[in-house]
């Protein structure tokens, strides 16, 4: 509860976060994107994490013609609720409309190791509470346990060690998101971006990439971070050129 | 007389038709041809005359070579005849060219005037060849080049032509450098400065760079070396009046970006030589900085003129059909082409066209190769109809700096008439609905998202807050620290509960004097049997602390056997069993009892404690 009450913060943080919401929702649906984008932005700002407001902002980018940044959002609504079934599909969308203009074909790209798709499955909040649930649930059941007879604390170890067990998987998961946002993955934000071979625009070009596709990010070096593509590509972009998921 | 004078009339005339013979010559002479592409040769002009006085030199148009290096020179020859003295002047300027490109070329005259004449060299014609079948320089330059084996054979590795056994009488430079020339060292911010870096050597070497030149301030683009992918392609020039081996390593085209003076700094590398023995590093060669200025471009630029648009440029657009249906794709190409900094300009932009869904261009740069940078940069946009219609797309006009006219010159295109034809698609599911189809007809529906969500409050997800926060580590550390505390503290108190030997003596000593005390006030009361009955409450706690047990139930046998076990000697034993025994006796018969047996009793049961607290300190002693 106590945890539940610092996340949710103060009433009036609150109401604000809410007239944002219902500002941009209201410009979105006037057809001012703009406005809808500056609106969903300001919340982002404020490290509102919530797969609502990254949809949202995906819908005006679309309809803005910005496409690699509506798949970022889209990818970003995907991170925090893997099941979302409408940001699936206009992800799904927005690829396909990006790839009429311009399509990234990686040569030797290699697919997601098992783990990385393991751990991704579920979404951070499902893991996180999944963990949170069976490890307290544990140290209950232990507490419990010491305060019973002799005679009736079998029922509660066995309770405890299945909910630890439980607590140890899910902490499996929770710890590999943890080394996997360690090297974070980002998205490719304008409709083209020249990748240098060093930290500053005076490098040669070494490739370039497209709006909508999906890096890694190993490095900052002052405005520049250094990225790395699924087919092992590696080079410096701006980092106001890619967003992170 | 007159043979003398007739004589002397012919030396005079003889000297002034050689004097007349060797006027003053302006030539110009090719090192070697042909050439090939890419490989440096000499290129020489000689102004040669008596008591000459040349001002207004122009050099020759290299239209299609590239100058590596020009060095002038000037020489005084003094001869001396029956006529006098002839003092003949020669200036001589040394070019180094490259060609960039195959074919019949040609190097225009030069210009130079002398003694107010203008005079002009010959136009010299070179034969550019693929520079695989160009002939080795093994031939002589006019100025006498010696032979000298095939140079790409020079370096192991770098060539595959076979190495001819090098001439060892043929004169050699005296050390080897690096060269760096730019094309220029003053231009207008944008305007294209080229530099190269090339390896001066006297003998075959290894090289290992080991520090690139930092161009900071410039954007730099760069530009290929003559066999660059297959290793240094070295030429023979003559550099000073001694041959060398010359290879350009780096050549690099600068735009400057601001106003100001820059410097290049050096290239440096390691020169090795390999052995039998294996590699021995030779010596260290730096190249000379670069000082470069940069100044802005002259004013009356026009608004909105992009700095980078420096060079000279064509400006065209284009669409790939001018009727269209409602919500089929177009394409229009803006495209740029020319000599300058095209991936730093700026292309014109498309204005807002009402009616039309205008996506993002997707930009692409072609560079040429040569030695201007140039070639095209084009974006294509993707444009949908939504409305039927006629649209004009206005002209683009596009504003640059010409370097060589030194003017700001403006290219347009001209408008691009379409023309739509269809019924009108929704804007968004969100803003408008559909029309229905006309029987009939295709209802096109265009890839689409789902519509917002237009919930009331933004839902928050508090898993992934507190996945971010540092109360998820909180979480996770709070049950097992709080199972540690507990079970510290229950640790804790079991330890709190327990007395220690100490505290416990403490505490029946403090008992002890107590009630001795108490018995001793009861014995000045004249209250001898509550005053015996203290001593004797005093004397069962002190046997119980002893013997681990109550004393009170035992018989006097057990009593015994007890405080024997517990380490007391006889005469202690038989000390306490008394005073018990008197104790109980005043107990049950109070008036058998004086108050002298009671003070006595109590002095003797001091004497007893004592005799207890001797026996604890006795090793072996039971505690």
């Amino acid at each position: 509860m106590v945890v539940a009450f610092a996340c949710l913060g103060g009433e009036s943080r609150a109401d604000l976060l809410d007239q944002a919401w219902k500002r941009g929702n209201e410009a979105h649906l006037r057809g001012d994107y703009g406005a809808a984008i500056a609106a969903y932005e300001q919340l982002d700002k404020q490290h509102v994490i919530s797969a609502d407001l990254y949809y949202n902002l995906g819908v005006s980018y679309f309809r803005q013609g910005q496409l690699g940044r509506a798949i970022w959002s889209f990818e970003r609504a995907l991170v925090v609720a893997p099941d979302d079934e409408d940001a699936r599909f206009n992800l799904t969308q927005a690829r396909k409309l990006a790839s009429q203009r311009a399509r990234d074909k990686l040569e030797g790209a290699e697919h997601e190791p098992l783990w990385t798709r393991v751990v991704t499955y579920l979404g951070p909040s499902t893991e996180v509470w999944l963990f949170c649930g069976l490890y307290l649930g544990c140290f209950a059941l232990l507490f419990i346990r010491r305060g019973v007879p002799r005679d009736s604390r079998l029922a509660f170890t066995t309770g405890a060690a299945i909910l630890g067990a439980g607590a140890i998987l899910a902490g499996l998961l929770v710890f590999g998101r943890m080394n996997l946002d360690r090297i974070p993955f980002a998205v490719v934000l304008p409709d083209q971006v020249a990748v240098k071979e060093g930290a500053d625009s005076n490098f040669r070009t070494s490739f370039e990439v497209h709006g909508g596709l999906r890096v890694r990010v190993l490095e900052r070096e002052q405005d520049w971070v250094r990225v790395r593509l699924a087919n092992g590509l590696e080079g410096f972009v701006r980092g106001e050129d890619i967003g992170l998921l | 007389m007159r043979a003398l004078a007739t004589l002397s009339a012919a030396t005079t005339f003889l000297f002034a038709a050689t004097a007349f013979g060797q006027a003053t010559s302006f030539t110009a002479q090719l090192g070697r041809n042909p050439v090939g592409v890419g490989e440096s040769f000499p290129f020489e002009i000689t102004l040669s005359g008596s008591n000459v006085s040349m001002e207004d030199y122009r050099p020759p148009d290299f239209r299609g070579f590239r100058v590596l290096s020009e060095q002038p020179s000037q020489s005084t020859q003094f001869t001396m005849g029956g006529g006098g003295s002839l003092m003949r002047q020669t200036y001589t300027w040394h070019y180094q060219l490259v060609a960039s490109q195959k074919g019949k070329l040609a190097i225009g005259p030069a210009t130079a005037r002398v003694e107010g004449r203008e005079m002009h060299t010959n136009k010299v014609n070179v034969t550019v060849v693929d520079a695989a079948t160009a002939p080795p320089p093994r031939q002589r330059a006019p100025r006498g080049f010696p032979g000298f084996p095939d140079p790409s054979s020079i370096f192991p590795g770098f060539g595959a032509d076979p190495e001819p056994e090098p001439e060892t009488s043929r004169p050699t430079g005296q050390r080897n450098f690096l060269r760096v020339v730019p094309s220029k060292t003053r231009a207008f911010v944008g305007e294209q400065i080229t530099i190269e870096w090339s390896l001066c050597l006297v003998q075959r070497l290894n090289v290992t760079p080991t520090k690139e030149p930092r161009t900071d301030g410039f954007w730099v683009e760069d530009l290929e070396v003559p066999g660059g992918q297959q290793g240094l392609r070295l030429s023979e020039q003559v550099l000073d009046g001694r041959v060398y081996l010359v290879a350009p390593l780096i050549r690099k085209a600068l735009f400057g970006l601001k106003p100001g003076k820059y410097t290049v700094t050096p290239l440096e590398v390691d020169l090795s030589r390999v052995s039998f023995f294996g590699t021995q590093r030779g010596e260290h060669l730096k190249a000379d900085p670069v000082a470069i200025e940069i100044v802005p471009l002259p004013p009356g630029a026009p608004a909105g003129f992009d700095p980078s648009a420096v060079g000279r440029f064509t400006l065209a657009a284009e669409v790939d059909r001018d009727h269209v249906q409602v919500g089929d794709a177009v394409t229009l190409k803006v495209r740029i082409d020319g000599q300058g900094n095209l991936h730093k300009l700026a292309l014109p932009a498309l204005p807002r066209l009402d009616g039309w869904k205008i996506y993002d261009p997707k930009v692409t740069v072609q560079l040429n190769q040569g030695d201007d940078v140039g070639g095209s940069k084009t974006a294509e946009y993707l444009l949908v109809p939504e409305k039927p219609g006629e649209t004009d797309i206005p002209a683009f006009s596009f504003t640059y700096f010409d370097t060589q006219q030194t003017a700001y010159l403006t290219e347009r295109t001209q408008p691009l008439h379409l023309v739509v034809t269809g019924q009108a698609v929704a804007q968004s599911p969100a803003t408008a609905v559909a029309a229905p189809a006309a029987a009939g007809s295709e209802n096109l529906l265009a890839i689409d998202v789902r519509p917002l969500r237009n919930r009331p409050t933004l839902r928050r997800d508090l898993g992934s807050v507190l996945y971010h926060s540092p109360l998820f580590l909180g979480v996770v550390v709070a049950p097992p620290a709080a199972m540690a505390l507990v079970g510290l503290l229950g640790v804790a108190r079991t330890r709190l509960g327990e007395e220690s030997e100490g505290k416990r003596r403490r505490k029946l000593r403090r008992s002890v004097s107590r009630r001795l005390r108490t018995a001793t006030t009861l014995l000045h009361e004249g209250r001898l049997a509550s005053s015996l009955a203290e001593i004797e409450r005093v004397l069962r706690e002190i046997l119980a602390g002893k013997m681990g047990r109550a004393a009170t139930g035992m018989s006097r046998e057990e009593l015994r056997a007890s405080l024997a076990n517990a380490g007391a000697d006889t005469p202690l034993v038989d000390g306490t069993v008394a005073a018990l025994d008197a104790c109980d006796r005043a107990r049950f018969a109070p008036g058998s009892i004086t108050p002298e047996e009671a003070s006595h009793a109590i002095d003797r049961a001091g004497e007893l404690i004592e005799g207890f607290d001797r026996l604890d300190s006795k090793p072996g002693g039971a505690s």
